[in-house]
């Protein structure tokens, strides 16, 4: 459809030749009848062709009127007046080929200045910037402050599973360290009360075998420091250790515990270099009527011994010639007897069985160098003795020969012989029947006592007090008959101080003897416990920038293996915790499977 | 509005946040918690505390400085000391997060916290610089003066086509009918100018106006006589619109940059509130 249309404006006449089938009505610059008047939406209205027909409809505006009567969609005939906000368009029939003619006549009182037609600053825009700004501000309120919130009142669990409800790491304030991090979905595990600070029972509610710093039965449970987990232990900084180091958590008591209120018998200590006490040693010794008793010693005791009533010289043992041992001379190290345990903390025990067997052999019959005497007790010593020779009455010591004596023929060739000093080996025993005419003072048991008794009297005294047994052990006579001697009972010290920590593992770089002069021992009453200017060679205070900076909590535990466990404090309290710990692990394992 | 308060009173606000980061800065270091520095120090909740407070004062004065001589202290005193005081935020709460960070609705404070900071120095930018820039483009008039020259112009181009063939006249009326200028957000930001022009009853895009430029020089060389003069004319005074109209342009554009931050600044502290709220209040619950 070919239209012409005509602004009719007195002095600035135009027109437009027009070809389609739609003409758009409107403020907008892009409408084919643009009508500069801000009243007026971008798009007005429409006109259509549908054959010879016009018809004009409402887009955005509100109405038009035509022919003065208001409407939303009209059909357009020749002279019909349409009237938009004052301005009117006259529709006629057109000419020279132009299906219509489009008089367009704008009230130019309603078009707008130039200037204002536009918005020409931000401010003049319509943005939703208010909107934006209460929405940014009820999200992250709604997220960060709402959703804690009403989980303080409701359970955090009941809201947890609710979409967009976010998980609990959105309220971490750290990273926790690996070995809680299995919780971090839930802060309420560990913070089970609101606007409070992490209990000790919600610690102590798995941890229940952490013990006590000191005997509460005597002290109580008011620590100065160390009153809560929370004073030593901090979450929620994976880079740092969970244990707090440094020393002053320590000296708020140990600078002066008569100050703090305990009655202990702990000199003070406030750094390892500075100001620390000489080495207290735990050490036995054996009372007769007591037995073994414990007393604690300072290293830097003049004449300090230690009481293990073994007898070992280290130096003879450590010789640089070697020893006579089994195998020739040997030369023996530390560690041919002393070794760590797995962990590198203690040494394991040195056992007569495990490190002195092979070159102290208990050995007691020149002939049979195979057979020995039991370590240890000497009844069971005098026992063995015992059964050993009544064997040897009856069966004869040599098996290899017994056929040829059961026999009953004594090879003539074989020349008994007798070691000076010892009773004669006796006949077997079918011997001695067929001479029991020869001897007959004596009954054929009296006989066997007899030898046995001597030859018990000559191995055991041999052994106890020349050979063997004396050699190790401080030997004296007893009263009684059946084991007439008694040996000092014999202890090494395995733990020479309790109240530290000494991991010999992390020292295996050095060398024994740069801390135990075991070369130059020649008693075994020698202490070889270096002293603590020996640690300070390597280890400094504190804060030292010279030597390695060693702390209390280097050598020293805060809960000790010989107190109450903190854990008994809370007893049945806070058991909900652990049933959610164990829920927790369900629900994993739950999820393993189904992987 | 002056960009004085860049220097007012000598820098004063400038030297007094200098001296509190310096302070802060030093303590930090001096400071020496048993865990790493963190929130949840002494100091920690110190410079938290001073922070917490300080937005709200901030927030405060970003009011107080929209009510121009009111009450005490004078609005470019108001604005220097939230400029500056603003700006020392960033050091502060920096200090207080003990440098650790993480997906979580603390961090998000924090890092609304320094879009805002952020923000805030591009504002200061933008107003020593724009406001000066918009002058010299402008030739120290206003818009309304150029408003005012393009409308005499206009009438100027009307006349003139009334000699000239119908045509030229229809594209004449129809570009200063369809002329546009500033718009959207983004069309006032780029500058974009959605002028058109209806040509042969086809509305085609008049960008720059040059389509009618184009359109009229190259009538201007086909015409001859009196057309000639009369379309030479014509050309030059619709080239002198072309020009402020190029000018109206580029002003809306850089009012448009000098006035975003603001979008961004006001949306977003408000933002600021609600996480701070939460990560006060979280921390708290969850202590």
């Amino acid at each position: 459809m070919r239209l012409l249309i005509r602004y009719m404006q007195s002095r600035d006449k135009a027109q437009h030749e027009f070809d389609g089938n739609v003409i758009t009505i409107g403020r907008g610059t892009d409408q084919t009848i643009q009508i500069a008047d801000m009243s007026l939406p971008l798009l007005h209205s429409k006109i259509t062709s549908s054959g010879r027909d016009l018809i004009l409809t409402v887009s955005d505006g509100k109405s038009f009127a035509v022919n003065g009567q208001t409407a939303k969609k009209q059909s357009l005939i020749d002279g019909d007046v349409v009237e938009i906000s004052g301005h009117k368009l006259k529709i006629s029939a057109g000419e020279n080929g132009f299906d219509y003619l489009i008089d367009v006549e704008l009230d130019s009182e309603q078009i707008t200045e130039l200037k204002s037609r536009f918005p020409a600053g931000l401010k003049q825009i319509k943005a939703p910037r208010r909107q934006l700004t209460w929405a940014l501000f009820l999200l992250l309120l709604g997220i960060g402050l709402v959703i804690p919130a009403v989980g303080l009142y409701v359970g955090m669990d009941k809201i947890r599973d609710i979409p967009l409800v976010p998980d609990d790491g959105v309220w971490l304030t750290g990273e926790l360290h690996q070995t809680h991090a299995f919780m971090e979905d839930d802060c309420t595990l560990c913070h089970t009360e609101a606007f409070t600070q992490t209990k000790d029972e919600d610690c102590l509610a798995c941890h229940q075998s952490v013990n006590h710093h000191f005997d509460t039965e005597i002290f109580g449970t008011d620590y100065e420091i160390g009153n809560d987990c929370a004073d030593c232990h901090k979450e929620h900084s994976a880079t740092d250790s969970i244990t707090r180091t440094d020393q002053a958590g320590c000296t708020s008591c140990h600078s002066d515990m008569d100050k703090a209120g305990f009655d202990s018998e702990l000199r003070p200590a406030t750094d390892f270099l500075d100001d620390h006490p000489s080495f207290m040693l735990s050490m036995h010794e054996w009372e007769a009527s007591e037995g073994w008793q414990n007393t604690r010693v300072a290293l830097s005791t003049d004449g300090i011994q230690e009481n293990s009533n073994l007898i070992f010289p280290h130096d003879v043992h450590m010789s640089e010639e070697g020893i006579d041992g089994m195998q020739g001379v040997e030369i023996l190290s530390c560690s041919d007897c002393h070794e760590p345990e797995k962990g590198g903390m203690q040494m394991k025990a040195v056992t007569m069985e495990q490190h002195c067997s092979d070159c102290h052999q208990l050995t007691f019959d020149l002939d049979r160098p195979d057979r020995v005497v039991p370590h240890g007790s000497p009844p069971d010593l005098m026992r063995t003795l015992r059964e050993y020779y009544a064997y040897q009455f009856l069966n004869g010591d040599n098996e290899a020969e017994a056929p040829k004596q059961a026999g009953g023929i004594a090879s003539p060739s074989v020349r008994e012989a007798r070691r000076p000093g010892r009773v004669a080996r006796p006949k077997v025993i079918s011997d001695m029947i067929v001479n029991a005419n020869a001897d007959s003072s004596a009954t054929m048991t009296e006989q066997a006592n007899a030898y046995i008794d001597a030859r018990v009297a000559q191995a055991a005294s041999s052994l106890f007090e020349k050979q063997t047994c004396t050699i190790c052990h401080e030997i004296s006579k007893s009263g009684d008959s059946a084991v007439p001697w008694e040996v000092k009972p014999v202890k090494l010290n395995e733990d020479w101080m309790p109240l530290a920590e000494f991991s010999h593992g992390s020292h295996e770089n050095m060398q024994c003897s740069g801390c135990h002069d075991a070369v130059n021992s020649t008693e075994s009453s020698d202490v070889l416990m270096p002293d603590i200017t020996s640690c300070r060679d390597c280890h400094g205070g504190e804060d030292s920038t010279n030597l390695l900076q060693s702390n209390c909590v280097t050598c020293h535990e805060f809960h000790l293996e010989d107190q109450r466990p903190m854990g008994a404090l809370i007893e049945t309290a806070n058991r909900d915790s652990i049933q959610k710990l164990l829920d927790l692990d369900r629900s994993t394992d739950e999820m393993v499977k189904e992987e | 509005m002056s960009t004085s308060f860049v220097s007012h009173q000598g820098g004063r606000y400038f030297w007094v946040s200098l001296a509190f980061m310096v302070l802060c800065i030093i303590i930090y270091a001096w400071h020496d918690p048993v865990q790493s520095p963190n929130g949840g120090t002494w100091y920690g909740y110190t410079l938290g505390t001073i922070g917490a407070l300080m937005i709200l004062w901030l927030l405060y004065l970003g009011k107080r400085k929209r009510n121009f001589a009111n009450g005490w202290g004078t609005t470019k005193g108001w604005v220097s000391a939230h400029v500056y005081l603003g700006s020392s935020l960033l050091v502060i709460a920096t200090l207080h997060t003990g440098f650790q960070f993480g997906w979580n609705i603390h961090t998000v404070a924090y890092a609304l916290m320094c879009l805002v900071i952020f923000s805030g120095f591009f504002g200061v930018y933008a107003y020593v610089v724009y406001p000066s820039a918009r002058n010299k483009v402008k030739k120290s008039r206003t818009r309304d003066d150029i408003f005012e020259q393009i409308q005499g112009i206009d009438q100027q181009l009307k006349k003139l086509v009334s000699d000239l063939p119908e045509e030229i006249g229809a594209m004449v009326n129809s570009a200063i009918d369809r002329t546009e200028f500033g718009g959207g957000f983004l069309d006032q930001l780029l500058g974009r100018d959605k002028s058109k022009v209806m040509i042969d009853g086809i509305i085609v895009n008049n960008n720059n106006q040059d389509v009618v430029v184009e359109n009229l020089v190259q009538k201007l060389t086909l015409a001859r006589g009196q057309e000639t003069k009369d379309l030479a004319s014509l050309v030059k005074e619709y080239g002198a619109r072309q020009k402020l109209l190029g000018v109206i342009r580029t002003d809306i554009r850089l009012s448009a940059i000098q006035e975003i931050w603001l979008s961004f600044h006001v949306p977003i502290s408000f933002g600021l509130i609600a996480a701070l709220a939460a990560h006060i209040a979280s921390v708290f619950i969850y202590w």
